[in-house]
């Protein structure tokens, strides 16, 4: 068990992979065998350690390490690049020549640790001077891969790229990316491999031509001679694969160069959106008195478009159908709001105090025209969705003790001996979670932008074919006076989801 | 005071980090060509964007720059007495000096020119290595006699006649200055022409409307790494070693003191200088390194590391 953690104190790791162009911006990860094998020899032979060990314990060492395959465990990690103009040592025109560069490379946190970890036993000299050649490693890769590596005991992380053929993980089925690494090939195999391709290519006769030379120059004895070849004479020779590598696949997690998710900031916690407004354009804009069909044309223009977006899934907010039992009004009102006064409709309020789903958001935000069949067209444009706080412009999202009719009120069961106006408003409250009203008074007549309205000049009847009861189909406007603030909207009595019964919070004038 | 580097002595890196802001306001313009832009990559942990404001190559220059002072066109004061290589023009006037050059040896000027005085003394000191491995020791030692402060920024000979192009030698010091959750400062004008404003503006005359990206960063950081374990594998001796970590650190507290104005739009100013290893060191202050270079320069000649006379002379000619 051999373990080595790598971590790269500038946050950094430049390698280019054997057989690419450095201007192709790949980088090796993780760092190959082959690669982190010749480092170690070049710290040997670079950093005075020919003094310290003879070269055969080095060369026993690098050949226990290319026995078996590592594997790794890859912290997360990001691929980069700068361009820059390099200059290239020769005069032209005058001036040096320059010549653009990729520089990529691997951007992890300095902390972060790459562990690499071979199944084989060292002996004791051997694990003391890997443990010295690790101390003295400066870079791995390019000069600007600042490195600092160390031995481990024991890794303690599982790892998370090995050699395998199988791009899946057979236990937990997820996609994984191969990649091709330069690995050495057994030390055992070395020796017959290149015997064989001696004798193939006639390098053992007694006069070598040049290009021969070559080659037999880069086919050292021993698995370790051919790690100490230097690149400029591979590429020289010809070779296309160092001698005494292969290369090996890998599979690395998919999102290897994917950004981890940083921890969120905290937030306030986002609530969920239970009010959207829209905003209606057109001459003439639909009168209040119409309230109800106005707001049933927008249901239905609502459940058309969440239709469309949401692949025919209409979410049971929008429509109210096929809501649980215990649903007490938890899904949407549409509710036509008369903002400047004038008596005709210029937006419709969306409310659904069980909140409204980001597909219900989606289908009223798509809306953008409403139609009836008397003629009428009018533009719609979204003006936005949030909690009631978030939309206040409108006015039906008052508070208040006291509250008036804006449409009329329809009481919603059949009205008997001690169970009127009042006594039915009492048991709505109760049912929706408000205050019982301390007052209730009829008010005759409401403004509507500028006349004196009575309840019949509205219309009070649904468009539907269902027959449905209506116990009340006068109507009444009221002021209902609650003993603690209530917040709006309010909206009460029969056909409350559709424009009827809209209360709006005034001033206690009592 | 004499500088302590016993701390020193068994660390194989000594790693720094400064923390930098603009000495103005809060925006600075980073490196970048016109048609690349600079150099901004998303942070590994997601948290914003990144953004390179000086690359290695970059700061290399500019660690050698602070050394060099224009006016008097040799060393600062406490370095005088380095050897260096200086290329002159048929007419003896200073074209360039090893010191200034991008590829500091390797430069076209030293290497390129009719002049082979330094490229045959290289060839002369690095020979035998055409086959089998560079001996770093020996292109170590050849850099401080000839371009001591090659030794510290690294080489790349890459001339066939020089051991086959073979012959580098990594950066024992590198640098480079990082920002951290960056955001983009657009700005931009227009160069106003009160005279001709639809004139030729190829001709420079005419109103130019122009753009600019500066940043802005919460953190920006410059990064110092010197590799010791090297710099003590070229087995030069006490005496190069002190020099070398010395003349190190000296760049180090130098660029930060007086290096830091990077561009015009880019003037940072250093709050806090930290030392992340080893434990226990710290950078001696400037005057300090002042003090102590000049007797570590004629020490280090002392024992015969540099060439006399210290300056190489080339002339230059196409």
């Amino acid at each position: 068990m051999v373990a080595i953690a790598f971590r790269f104190p500038a946050g950094r790791y430049h390698a280019t992979p054997w057989g690419r162009h450095v201007n192709e911006a790949e980088v090796e990860w993780p760092p190959s065998p082959w690669r982190i094998l010749r480092a170690l020899l070049a710290t040997f032979h670079r950093k005075g350690w020919e003094e310290r060990y003879p070269v055969e314990q080095l060369d026993a060492l690098i050949e226990a390490l290319s026995h078996k395959l590592p594997t790794y465990r890859l912290p997360p990690a990001i691929r980069a690049h700068s361009r820059h103009y390099m200059p290239q040592g020769r005069l032209k025109g005058g001036r040096e020549d320059t010549s653009l560069i990729f520089d990529a490379f691997a951007r992890l946190s300095p902390e972060a640790e790459l562990i690499v970890d071979w199944s084989v036993s060292l002996t004791d000299e051997q694990r003391s001077l890997l443990d010295g050649l690790l101390g003295d490693l400066g870079f791995l890769g390019r000069a600007e891969s600042w490195v600092e590596a160390r031995l481990l005991d024991a890794p303690n992380e599982t790892p998370n790229c090995r050699p395998s053929a199988l791009a899946v993980d057979p236990e937990t089925g997820e996609a994984l990316e191969p990649v091709r690494l330069l690995a050495p090939i057994s030390p055992a195999e070395y020796g017959p491999w290149r015997s064989e391709v001696v004798t193939a290519h006639g390098l053992n006769a007694q006069r070598l031509k040049k290009p021969q030379q070559r080659i037999l120059d880069s086919l050292p004895e021993t698995l370790a001679g051919a790690l100490r070849v230097d690149t400029g004479d591979l590429q020289q020779a010809g070779w296309s694969l160092p001698p005494g590598a292969q290369y090996v696949t890998y599979q690395r997690p998919y999102a290897t160069f994917a950004p981890t998710p940083a921890a969120r900031r905290q937030r306030q916690r986002r609530t969920a959106a239970t009010t959207a407004r829209l905003a209606l354009a057109g001459k003439p804009l639909p009168r209040l008195v119409d309230a109800i069909r106005i707001s049933e044309i927008s249901r239905l223009a609502a459940i058309k478009k969440a239709e469309q977006v949401n692949a025919g899934h209409i979410p049971p907010v929008l429509s109210g159908h096929n809501l649980p039992a215990n649903n007490r009004h938890g899904h949407a009102f549409y509710l036509p709001e008369d903002a400047d006064g004038d008596g005709h409709i210029d937006h419709i309020l969306v409310h659904a105090p069980a909140g409204l789903s980001a597909e219900a958001i989606r289908a009223l935000d798509r809306i953008t025209r409403l139609w009836d069949r008397d003629g009428g067209d009018w533009q719609v444009l979204f003006e936005g969705a949030g909690t009631v706080a978030g939309v206040s412009d409108s006015i039906y999202l008052g508070r208040g003790h006291v509250w008036h009719s804006v449409t009329p009120y329809l009481h919603p069961w059949h009205a008997k001996k001690r169970f009127g106006i009042a006594e039915q408003l009492a048991r709505e409250c109760r049912e929706r979670g408000l205050p019982e009203p301390e007052d209730v008074s009829v008010v005759p007549r409401v403004n509507v932008g500028g006349m004196k309205y009575r309840p019949v000049h509205f219309h009070r009847f649904r468009s539907t074919r269902k027959r449905l009861p209506q116990p009340d189909t006068r109507g009444h406007f009221l002021q209902i006076t609650f003993p603690s603030t209530v917040e709006g909207p309010l909206a009460l009595g029969f056909g409350c989801h559709y424009g009827l019964g809209i209360f709006r919070a005034t001033e206690d004038q009592t | 005071m004499a500088v302590k580097l016993n701390a020193l002595t068994n660390a194989p890196r000594l790693l720094i980090e400064a923390d930098l802001k603009p000495i103005q306001g809060s925006r600075f313009q980073p490196t970048g060509f016109p048609d690349l832009g600079a150099a901004e990559y998303p942070a590994p942990d997601g948290n914003g964007r990144m953004l390179l404001v000086e690359s290695a190559q970059s700061m290399a220059n500019r660690l050698e720059a602070v050394c060099w002072d224009d006016a008097s066109e040799d060393w600062v004061g406490p370095l005088q007495g380095l050897p260096y290589v200086r290329v002159q023009n048929s007419n003896g006037e200073t074209l360039t000096t090893s010191v200034l050059e991008a590829h500091r040896l390797n430069s076209p000027y030293i290497l390129e020119g009719k002049d082979t005085t330094v490229l045959n003394m290289l060839k002369d000191e690095l020979a035998g290595m055409e086959q089998g491995r560079v001996d770093i020791r020996k292109l170590a030692e050849t850099l401080v006699r000839v371009d001591t402060n090659a030794a510290l920024h690294g080489v790349f000979l890459a001339k066939k006649e020089l051991a086959g192009g073979r012959l580098r030698l990594p950066r024992a010091l590198s640098a480079f200055i990082e920002a951290e959750d960056v955001k983009v400062a657009p700005s931009g004008g227009v160069k106003v022409d009160t005279v001709a404003p639809s004139g030729d503006t190829s001709k420079g005359f005419g109103n130019v409307p122009y753009a600019r990206d500066e940043y802005v960063a919460p953190s920006i950081t410059a990064y110092f790494n010197l590799d010791l374990a090297q710099i003590r594998a070229f087995r030069l001796g006490e005496a190069a070693e002190r020099l070398l970590i010395t003349l190190a650190l000296f760049k180090i507290r130098r660029f930060l003191e007086t290096g830091l104005r990077l561009r015009t739009a880019c003037d940072l100013e250093c709050q806090e200088l930290r030392v992340t290893r080893p434990e226990g060191f710290e950078v001696p202050p400037l005057t300090d390194l002042k003090g102590e270079l000049p007797g570590l320069i004629e020490a280090a000649a002392g024992v015969g590391l540099f060439n006399e006379p210290r300056i190489t002379e080339v002339t230059y000619r196409k």
